[in-house]
């Protein structure tokens, strides 16, 4: 881009154009040298010559002061401010996403240690009441053992009655048939049981 | 009674000084504007030092002059007018500076000197004119002619388009110097007044105080207006209309 760039150069043009007035108004200012007192000031044309000269110089030194070093100077403070607070931005925004990460993080964590410990829980519960459910049959079982004793007891003890009752007949019969005569009942019975008392 | 124009007195200092036989004998008003250069220069490049994070008010204050002259050129010129902001911003910095140093008492007044702020805007005229025509070529003759204008128009409407535009440098530079001659003007009478009332001179006083308030609203205003029709007419050039 030729153009823009001879724009570019020509943006100290119009210094070159103030310049310039200063060599069209010598010739006007000298030409009216010494104008009357009256009036203002300003359109006293003899003063006309150096007040342009002193602000061509001054301006150019302005501009120049200006262009060189007030500019970039303040350009440069503001644009490192800038970045420093867009870096300081930036460092916020990823102490902020890590710290969702870790709070997220620590939320799964929260909920599988949670649902963990229900497991546990669930786990621990339901073998307590298959451990219960297995005592209350093992206790039934004791019951029913402890019945089917006492009637097996019983039936003993009715058996070795009815034991007592054979062997006193038993032996009344055997007396008679042996040395045939008849003992008493109660004789016999005294003697047997003597003997079976002796036994057991 | 000394007259209220008095100040605008250009008084020479020193010896005469001529260069190619031209007179540039050194003079008040030349010397405040050496003073607002070197003032202005002082207080850009040395309040705006090393501390990066948190400004102190002085280099607030030269950042916020920085701040303001981008924002009325990027508003009003754009993004090409950027370009042209060291210029922008030497021109509002220079004529603020020298606007304020004249509402100092014993102050000299350069923008009140017609020829000054004459010579500031027809440099911007010239410059902008060849801006204008070095980027647009014939195409700028166009401008005198806004598009869509019916052809029987033209006779008239040329002429006065060409004038308005010649007239531009007429108008920059007499806005900035009525405005100033005509306060210092009236402050100056107030100030008279309140020597020849005598005990009596305290009510032009308090109006002399509010005035000082309202000349440096001008001040401030008139470099602002200065700065942002420079600006237009430069937007003008890049873009045509």
């Amino acid at each position: 881009m030729i153009v823009s760039k001879i724009i570019y150069y020509l943006r100290n043009l119009w210094l070159v154009a103030l310049s310039g007035i200063a060599y069209k108004l010598p010739a006007w200012a000298a030409s009216k040298k010494q104008s009357d007192s009256s009036g203002l000031p300003q359109f006293d044309t003899s003063t006309y010559s150096s007040q342009i000269f002193w602000l061509i110089i001054s301006f150019l030194l302005f501009y120049f002061i200006m262009s060189t070093k007030a500019i970039p100077r303040i350009a440069f403070v503001l644009r490192e401010r800038q970045k420093r607070i867009e870096g300081d931005i930036n460092k916020a925004n990823s102490l902020r996403e890590e710290a969702d990460e870790i709070r997220i993080k620590y939320e799964r964590f929260l909920a599988e240690s949670r649902s963990q410990a229900n497991e546990i829980i669930c786990n621990s519960i339901n073998q307590i009441a298959n451990q219960r459910a297995h005592a209350k049959e093992a206790l039934k079982s004791s019951e029913k053992i402890k019945s089917a004793e006492a009637i097996i007891i019983e039936q003993k003890t009715k058996a070795l009655n009815s034991l007592d009752f054979v062997a006193c007949e038993a032996a009344a019969a055997a007396t008679r048939k042996l040395i045939g005569t008849q003992i008493s009942k109660s004789k016999v019975t005294k003697v047997v049981t003597a003997i079976m008392r002796k036994n057991t | 009674m000394v007259s209220s124009i008095a100040q605008f007195q250009i008084k020479p200092i020193g010896a005469e000084l001529h260069l190619f036989g031209i007179d540039i004998s050194f003079n008040n008003s030349a010397l405040f504007m050496i003073i607002a250069t070197i003032l202005v220069s002082a207080f850009l490049t040395q309040s705006v030092k090393s501390s990066y994070t948190i400004p102190n008010r002085i280099q607030s204050l030269a950042e916020m002059t920085y701040e303001f002259t981008t924002k009325i050129v990027s508003e009003n010129v754009g993004i090409e007018g950027m370009a042209y902001f060291p210029l922008i911003f030497s021109l509002f910095m220079f004529i603020l500076a020298g606007n304020l140093l004249g509402i100092l008492p014993y102050a000299y007044t350069f923008t009140s000197q017609i020829i000054v702020t004459f010579a500031i805007s027809i440099a911007i005229f010239l410059g902008i004119t060849v801006i204008a025509i070095i980027k647009h070529g014939t195409k700028f003759f166009r401008f005198f002619l806004p598009s869509g204008t019916p052809v029987y128009m033209a006779p008239l409407l040329i002429p006065i388009e060409i004038l308005s535009y010649l007239s531009r440098p007429i108008s920059l530079s007499v806005r900035l110097f009525a405005n100033m001659v005509a306060g210092h003007t009236m402050m100056k009478v107030f100030g008279g007044f309140v020597i020849s009332l005598g005990a009596a001179g305290f009510v032009p006083l308090l109006f002399l105080v509010a005035l000082t308030a309202f000349e440096v609203l001008v001040a401030v205003l008139q470099a602002y207006v200065f700065t942002i029709i420079t600006c237009i007419y430069l937007s003008d050039a890049l873009y045509l209309h």
